[in-house]
Order: C-alpha cells, then structure tokens, then sequence
C-alpha cells in the first residue's frame, strides 16, 4: 500500500460504455486521451445485475449486491404479493468510501452518486442523487448546502423531468440542462470546500442511450443511416469531455499548483450500453408453462401489478426492466404459496434451466442466464429475486406486462414501459490517470467494478478494509 | 419506582463483552455500536477508564466491593436499556459469580466472550478474528434473536406521492 496523491477526482459517466468511448470516439475526446495517455484503462465489469442500482453502491463500498441486500431498484420488503419498495440511500449499511475517508480526516464532495438519498451526514458536502423526489426534499449535506446552491447556482435539477415524450429535442435539452447545473454545482464546491476525495455522477449518459440508442447504433433494428439525431450520442460525449476538461482546469486553480502534481483523476461507469432487439414477456411465457394464472386475461396489455393473479394456482410469477426478477410461490414463505419448501432447490433449478432455454422467434437459442442468489453473491440479506435472469446478454429486456398486441406473443418489439433504444451492458469503463506514477496508457480489462473503492482508498493512503472484495488497481503492478 | 421496574424485558440490552484482552474487546465493541448507530439504534459504550473511575468511587479491590461494582454496571446497564440504549460494557475482571447476579437481577444480559467461554455465553468470538469480522458475528447474533432488525430503514424512506413520483420515472426510463 502507498500514496499516490493528496486527492482523488472522480467523474462518473453513467452508462458508458467502453466500446464506444475507448474503440470509436476517443479522438473527439482529447481532454479523457490526454488522461488516457497518463494512465491505465479499459473494461469495467459491473454486478449482477448490471444496473445503477445497486451497481455504484456496490462500486463505492466494495460489496456485492447480496451484501448490500439490495437487487435493483424495486426490491421486495417481505413476502406478500405486493410488499416492494424503491430502494434508496438508507438501505446502504455498509461503509462507502467516503465513510471511511471520513473516520480517516479526510474530506468528500459528492455530486449525484447513485443512491445516496437521503442524505447522510459525511465529513464533507455532499448533493444527492437522482433518486430524490423534487428539489423541495432534503436533498444536500449540510442542509444549508441546499440554500447555497441555490444562491450561487440556481435550480438544481436532480433528474430529466418528463422522459416519456416523443419530442427528442425537449428531452435534449432537458439532458443539457441537467448536466450543465450539475457540472456547475460540482465546480462550485471544487472551488469553495475542503476536500480530499470529490465524486460526480452525471446520469445524463444513461438518458442519452436510452433515448437515442437507435439513432446512433447500425446494430439496432430500428437504425436508419443518416438520420437525423444520428449524432446526439457522440456530441454529448464531446460535450462532457468540455465538461470536463473545465473541471480539471477548476481543480488545477483551486489547488494553486499544477493539477498534475497532486490530483489522481478516474473517469468511470457503472456499466456499458447496447442495442436492446426485443423483449421477453416473461409472465406470457409463465402463463404459457402453466406456472402463473391470471382470473381475467387482460383485453390490453396491461402492467402485470394492475392484474389480479390467481395465487392458488400460481408458482411463479416475474418483474420487468432491464432484466428480469422471478419469484416463487412457496409454502409457508408467501401468503397462499404453491410449491413445498422442501421442493423449492429442486423446482427452482428447474426453472432456471427452462428459462435458460427459451429462444428467440426464429428458434435460435438465446445466450440467457438466470442467476441463483446464493450461488452469485458472497452473502444474500434481505429478500433477493428467486432468479435474477438476463436475456441474452442483455440484448434483450425483460416485459413484466401481460396481453401482448402481438397475438399474446412470448416476443415483443414495442416495449410495454420506458425508450426501447439501448439496454445496458455487462462491461462499464475506468479509467485511473495520474502523473505520478509511471502509468503510460496501458489497457487492462481485468478489474472489476468493486476494485474502484479499495484503489481511491490506496491512492488516499488509507487502510483498506479487509473485507472489502476488490483490489486496487493501483496494486496489480501495472506499472504505478 | 426504578425498584419495581427493575430487571425489566426489554428488546434494548447490555452487552458484556468478556475476555482477557481489554484493548480488543474494547476495539469490539466500538464496531458493534457504530453498527448500531448506522441501524438507528441508541448505544452507551461503557469501556473506557473514566467510566469505570467514577462508577468504581469508593470501592476497593476486596471481593465484596467487586461485586457491588458489577452490580452498578448492571444498574447502569438496565437504566440505560429502560430507556431504550443498548449497553455495551468492556468487563476484564467481573467474576462469573458476579455476572450471573447480574443476569439474574437486570436480566436483559448478552454476554460476549473472546477466547475463554463460560457458562453465561451467547457469542464467542475468535482472538485471531479482526474486531470488525467479531463485531459482523455480534451483529448477526441480535438479529438472529430478533432484537434488532435485518431490514434497512429504506422502506420507510418514501412518502406514497414521492415514491408515485420515483415509479413515474422510472417506469418512464424503462426500469421497472
């Protein structure tokens, strides 16, 4: 263990993915090649599942999803039928990385980290998530944070506010806003706090990906070259490369010394994006296997928590987005439960191999796994998903919703809820710069996302918990 | 009044953390109750030399007076946990004859034992085993028994039009 830097800057780019980033755009981008050439790079792998949340989470504490106890955003809070909640910034017991910079003395600016509303008292500043209800909750620490962003910035705006519109311009502008309040704030604090480690996220990436995928990617189905938003996605890029570019130069001015001397500075994701082909009507498919029974089928297709299932004849039943979540139908667990505990190992292996084989349209088998709790994570608290399934490697999304226009079809291709551009990738991106070391542009596609926390932490000089489950990067000699 | 209400049941509890190494136990214990601080629980940490000085006052180190100063940390121990504060008390050198009336008076005993178990034990923990690994064990114990939750507070979070608002958009961005 040693020290490399008196600080550590990073910029989170939800979404980005390293394929395009590193492979395509990195000439347009000369302020992250300028880092790139300074430092180490290249795949990120992210969690199972691989979504925002818990994925950051689970970057910053260096814990997996089962031991956070945290599966996605919806998770369930007992076994009745509807007992979900979304999960928030109170669910995170185990200490981030700013927790135990705190204990060590030293000081975080948090700008939009996933999953930190509501806030938590930190040594530092901190301005919460996207996950925050409106800028009229609590959403700074200190609270009197929230007055002086105001003053000095104006209306913060934690999120894209109305997504669902066919009116792609309003939807980029309403990104360009949001990121450039955010950049702002974060600069602000650069400038007039103390700190020792600062952190942005800046989601405007995901909503970029998820409104515009088709437009950018041949790969997409509904992809039309020439078209007119053709280039949003690579523009926005190279306007957050800008972005942060003035964000280093706010450092390299506050610190009074050259920002190379004492500033180590990652650019990372959470996980990567691709093109989404279609989705899987999971609760059609458990209809059709004779494991889910409703009491009326649907005239409509019809969000599966509006319809009434029959539980006394129902094993299974499934969750939509990005991926899919299975749940069980078990005796003495759920409240008119249908399959014996004594069964369930068996039944549920079962089940996996089933979804495991579905195929697509054309009969080709698709590259699915369905995940087991207790066999993916190192320990599995609070109440996972039966299964956690991803469909095809993500080239498919998971449609919970029920009476497909397409004759009751397994297969959709117009999604039921949200964009049907891009689902997200297994690969984010990292990229780890510092002068001080003697890192010269080396790729690396080995570390995963839980060695992002235990390398702040090395670079920070600070011990790193032992039961932490990544390595830092720093440590792997690759040259630092 | 505090004569009728003693040894009262209560989920709250004081936790004797025993064991020949005070430093580590005391390293131990200070995990445990930040985890209960992080899980919204009351903690008063009875460890550290000032504490036991004053509780100790008047005392010498006679095997009658001994007992009366394991009988002040269990009156500490059953105030504070009436008034819904776990207890963790650091004892070196509380005898098991001492310990048991304790138990047997303020009941709402859990004792933790590093290295060296007894009769009174609930948890045992290993001297090899970092404070933080022991203080998980610990953690788990209180759970396991129901006295505190496994649950984070996240479900509580949310009033029914903020969490409205969060699934319009969310399901807006195609995540649930």
């Amino acid at each position: 263990m040693f020290g490399m830097a008196k600080k550590v800057l990073i910029i989170g780019w939800d979404c980005a993915p390293p394929d395009w980033v590193f492979d395509k755009w990195i000439d347009d981008l000369p302020t992250l090649k300028s880092l790139l050439k300074k430092g180490v790079y290249g795949n990120l792998t992210s969690t199972i599942p691989p979504i925002t949340v818990p994925a950051w989470q689970s970057m910053l504490t260096s814990k997996d999803p089962g031991q956070l106890g945290v599966y996605g955003f919806r998770n369930r809070k007992d076994y009745s039928y509807d007992g979900q909640y979304f999960s928030n910034g109170a669910d995170i017991l185990e200490p981030a990385v700013w927790d135990i910079l705190g204990k060590a003395g030293k000081k975080s600016i948090l700008v939009g980290v996933p999953q930190t509303y509501p806030p938590r008292e930190i040594n530092g500043h901190m301005v919460t998530c996207f996950l925050t209800p409106s800028i009229k909750s609590q959403y700074t620490y200190p609270n009197e944070l929230r007055d002086e962003i105001e003053k000095n910035i104006g209306e913060y705006i934690p999120d894209v506010k109305h997504f669902r519109t066919e009116d792609r311009d309003y939807i980029l502008k309403q990104i360009y806003q949001a990121t450039e309040t955010r950049f702002k704030t974060f600069r602000y604090l650069l400038k007039n706090k103390e700190w020792d480690f600062a952190m942005i996220v800046e989601m405007g990436t995901d909503r970029i990906h998820h409104s515009f995928w088709k437009f950018l990617d041949p790969a997409h189905p509904k992809y039309e070259k020439g078209n007119k938003y053709e280039n949003v996605i690579p523009e926005y890029y190279k306007y957050l490369d800008n972005e942060l570019k003035k964000t280093l130069d706010a450092v390299g001015a506050c610190c009074g010394k050259p920002t190379d001397e004492d500033i180590s500075v990652m650019v990372v994701s959470d996980h990567g994006a691709k093109s989404m082909l279609g989705g899987i009507c999971i609760n059609e498919w458990l209809i059709k296997e004779g494991l889910l029974t409703l009491k009326e089928y649907p005239k409509t297709f019809t969000p599966i928590e509006k319809l009434e299932i029959d539980w006394s004849k129902t094993k299974v039943w499934g969750a939509g987005g990005y991926y899919a979540r299975i749940f069980m139908n078990v005796q003495g667990r759920e409240p008119n439960g249908q399959i014996p505990a004594n069964e369930y190992k068996k039944f549920r292996l079962e089940l996996k191999q089933r979804i495991e084989n579905i195929k697509d349209e054309t009969g080709k088998k698709l590259l699915t796994v369905a995940h087991i709790p207790e066999e993916t994570y190192k320990e599995v608290k609070r109440i996972p998903p039966d299964l956690i399934v991803i469909f095809d490697e993500l080239r498919w999304r998971s449609v919970g919703s029920v009476g497909n226009p397409n004759k009751n079809s397994v297969y959709t291709y117009e999604n039921d809820t949200g964009p049907d551009d891009a689902n997200h990738a297994q690969q984010g991106m990292y990229l780890l710069s510092s002068a001080k070391g003697n890192l010269t542009g080396k790729r690396d596609d080995s570390p995963h996302l839980m060695d992002i926390a235990p390398t702040i932490l090395d670079l920070l000089d600070v011990k790193i918990p032992k039961d932490m489950l990544g390595k830092s990067i720093c440590g792997v000699g690759i040259g630092v | 009044m505090w004569r009728r209400d003693r040894g009262l049941i209560t989920k709250m509890k004081t936790i004797w953390f025993c064991g020949d190494n005070e430093d580590l136990l005391t390293s131990i214990a200070e995990v445990v109750g930040e985890e209960l601080i992080n899980r919204e629980q009351y903690v008063e940490l009875i460890a550290h030399n000032e504490v036991r000085e004053i509780l100790g006052r008047g005392l010498k180190d006679t095997s009658e007076d001994k007992s009366t100063f394991a009988d002040r940390l269990g009156f500490l121990g059953n105030l504070l946990h009436r008034n819904k504060v776990f207890a963790l008390v650091v004892s070196k050198n509380i005898s098991l004859k001492d310990r048991k009336i304790v138990k047997e008076t303020y009941r709402n005993y859990i004792q933790v034992n590093l290295g060296n178990k007894d009769e009174l034990t609930d948890i045992s923990l290993n001297k090899m085993d970092e404070p933080k690994f022991n203080a998980k064990k610990v953690i788990e114990y209180l759970i396991k028994q129901n006295i505190i939750p496994e649950a984070g507070q996240g479900t509580d979070v949310y009033s029914k039009d903020e969490e409205e608002e969060i699934r319009r958009r969310l399901e807006e961005l195609g995540y649930v």
